[in-house]
């Protein structure tokens, strides 16, 4: 088509072109692939419970786990939740996070598993503060504030689906059986005793209504929780898991409540009886 | 606007500049091969490829949540392919836009299926009955190619079943690793393995065992049990070797092409000599001479782009390889759950073994086994199967960034009420 002096020198000239090109393409997707992970860090730093939908607290230990969306739960080092407990199995259980309904945990293959007292062979649907027993070891599931999970209070009475898939404390009762469920300021029980820190409302991971659950939207919360909440730097709330407890040592949500020495967990507080009339929730919005 | 919203518009900026020098390159390239042989053809494509590129880059980006930079890097390698694939035969290069199409459609598929489906063990068990019949098809009514029985014909369509199966293997062994069902994996993996053997697909059965292999570390860390498929591995490939003459040929002309120049190690010989004539910058696109090495359009294309292209380009085209394999490994590392981190990086390293078992047979550093270059090869079911790849990559990034919005819109609503 065209002469072939002017094809050889626009074609040799084109080779530089073409690795300029490639060397373009791979350079900026090197310095995409650098800024990328340079904000996923900064992501992860500002958020460090990404991923995860809240934890597990096993409390004969104080240790909490992190619980992601879904994957499995039981000792294997394989497994998204990797549980110590006594008659804890390889894999015990599989979960699904289900926006608008909870975690749903089913037993793998034959596996022994009890939630909120009560034993289970299908999936279950678990809300914030239900209980579910692996082996011989107790764990509490507590969700992050903010998450797609149904109120419990919404949906009082607390009705049992026909088919039975779905467990969580019944209405009027207390949701946890024993102590701890007031001790975390978790469970159902927050809210009653405004006097302890754990008892504020809602940050990410931290604080509930009276059944558990965390306000959806925190808009419509009071504008001050008083000075007694525990912030971290970020303005949330405690327990976080950010303010994870020293590995090896016993969890203590409250540490004022406990002075170094004093026999934990067996000395509980005597909690003061609720007064409905009190403003819970700390002063009003100077503004 | 939503915290999605807002950053997928900054991504899609921050895109422009890459998906624009992946366009040009593919503009310039068949404008040149236009200009050089007045072929209307190539026209049509200088501007219909990177049009194309582009449009599905910025859809796959905004309605299916995949990521811009792999979708770039795949566009990059793809214009590479057409392009290589229309200056050794047009007819094969009016062809591959077609199979980029079909690719970009299994790509939507596998993004969608990753992001959707929750209850994996019914399509795991279909899949898994599909592999081992899909492998076996050949074995009863296959095609010999190149000494491979690993092609069917339907409906006057051939195809090569074990590049869909990579699809599936991967999909399986990494629901079952993830799992611990680690038995079932290896046996579903090591018969899937058998059969490419039986069919003498040598290079098919390489990409799954290191795939499997390298899946198991990831999932188990155990080195006893990686080294034990490693051992294991070794003595299959000795009894091949000791069995089976062509392996025996294929390692003495790795060793020596020279002692039979004009024979069995003809291939080798003329792929070394296209590289060396290209030099450093190459001999100028349509300008090489080195069109006629047998299956120059399958295995050694890579010797055709060093040939054309020069060295220097052949090595940055390793290295949008080696950033592909980076991003996939990164996107592993982000994922929520065990099955998707697997999925993730049992795709990359299927892509990643492939390329290098390609490019190290072509240029004389292992053995020569007959697999395609991912994206850039001719052939269809090559080109859908490697694009699933990426897409299983996709929908797991996809995955991540659904949870890592959800996340910060968390955080946002938490810190709104902490600054009230």
């Amino acid at each position: 088509m065209q002469s072939s002096g002017f094809l050889d020198v626009l074609t040799s000239g084109l080779r530089y072109v073409f690795v300029l090109l490639a060397g373009f393409v791979a350079v900026r997707s090197f310095l995409w692939l650098r800024k990328d992970a340079k904000q996923y860090r900064k992501i992860i730093r500002r958020l460090p419970d990404a991923g995860l939908i809240g934890e597990m607290l096993c409390p004969s230990t104080g240790k909490t786990v992190p619980v992601p969306r879904e994957g499995s739960m039981g000792r294997f080092s394989s497994c998204d939740v990797k549980l110590k407990g006594n008659g804890v199995r390889g894999i015990h259980a599989h979960f699904l996070f289900v926006p608008g309904k909870g975690l749903k945990i089913t037993p793998h293959g034959s596996r022994q598993m009890m939630v909120n007292g009560r034993n289970v062979k299908g999936s279950v649907i678990l809300g914030n503060g239900s209980e579910l027993v692996l082996g011989t070891e107790r764990y509490i599931i507590r969700f992050f504030a903010g998450l797609d999970a149904p109120r419990r209070a919404e949906t009082e009475p607390f009705e049992e689906p026909e088919n039975g898939e779905m467990y969580g404390p019944e209405w009027g009762e207390e949701p946890l059986p024993g102590w701890y469920g007031y001790m975390y300021g978790r469970g159902g029980m927050a809210n009653r005793y405004p006097e302890y820190p754990g008892n504020a409302p809602a940050g990410r991971g931290t604080g509930c209504d009276d059944w558990g659950e965390a306000p959806a939207d925190r808009d419509d919360e009071p504008a001050d929780w008083g000075e007694d909440r525990a912030y971290d730097d970020r303005g949330r709330g405690y327990p976080y898991r950010g303010a994870a407890p020293v590995p090896g040592e016993p969890y203590v949500p409250f540490p004022e409540m406990y002075p170094p020495g004093a026999p934990y967990p067996q000395q509980r507080p005597q909690p003061v009886p609720r007064d409905d009339t009190a403003d819970n929730w700390g002063p009003d919005d100077p503004a | 606007m939503s915290i999605q919203q807002k950053k997928n518009r900054k991504t899609r900026r921050g895109a422009r500049g890459l998906l624009t020098a992946v366009s040009l390159f593919g503009f310039v390239s068949f404008m040149l091969l236009f200009i050089r042989t007045g072929e209307s053809r190539s026209l049509i494509l200088a501007f219909a490829v990177p049009l194309v590129e582009y449009i599905a880059a910025h859809i796959l980006g905004r309605f299916f949540g995949a990521d811009i930079l792999l979708v770039s890097l795949v566009n990059f390698l793809c214009s590479l392919g057409m392009i290589v694939l229309y200056r050794i035969d047009p007819a094969l290069g009016m062809r591959q836009p077609v199979y980029y199409a079909a690719g970009t459609a299994g790509m939507v598929a596998c993004i969608i299926a990753v992001r959707m489906i929750r209850r994996w063990p019914v399509f795991i068990v279909i899949m898994m009955g599909l592999s081992l019949v899909l492998l076996a098809l050949p074995l009863a009514a296959g095609r010999e190619i190149n000494g491979a029985k690993a092609w069917i014909l339907i409906g006057g369509i051939s195809f090569q079943p074990s590049e869909i199966v990579k699809v599936f293997l991967v999909l399986c062994v990494s629901y079952m690793l993830s799992r611990r069902q680690r038995v079932l994996s290896i046996v579903y993996a090591a018969m899937c393995i058998l059969l490419l053997a039986l069919q003498r697909d040598m290079g098919a059965a390489l990409l799954f065992y290191f795939t499997v292999l390298v899946l198991i570390y990831v999932s188990t860390g155990s080195l006893v049990l990686t080294l034990a498929g490693l051992a294991a591995g070794v003595a299959a490939a000795y009894i091949g070797y000791t069995r089976f003459p062509y392996i025996q040929s294929r390692v003495a002309m790795w060793q020596d092409p020279w002692q039979d120049e004009y024979g069995k190690g003809y291939q080798i010989v003329m792929g070394l000599i296209a590289m060396v004539n290209g030099g450093l910058w190459g001999t100028g696109l349509g300008s090489g001479n080195m069109t006629a090495i047998p299956e120059a359009r399958n295995d050694y294309i890579f010797a055709i782009i060093m040939n054309e292209f020069g060295m220097v380009f052949a090595a940055l085209v390793i290295i949008v390889y080696v950033l592909i394999v980076v991003r996939g490994a990164m996107i592993a590392r982000r994922s929520t759950s065990a099955m998707h981190g697997h999925l993730a990086i049992g795709s990359v390293c299927m892509l990643a073994i492939q390329t290098f078992v390609i490019i190290g047979g072509v240029i004389k550093l292992i053995p020569l086994t007959g697999v395609t270059l991912p994206f850039i090869s001719s052939g269809g079911t090559s080109m859908v199967s490697a694009m699933c790849l990426i897409g299983l990559v996709q929908g797991v990034e996809a995955r991540n960034r659904d949870v890592l919005d959800e996340d910060e819109e968390m955080a946002e609503i938490d810190e709104r009420g902490a600054r009230t």
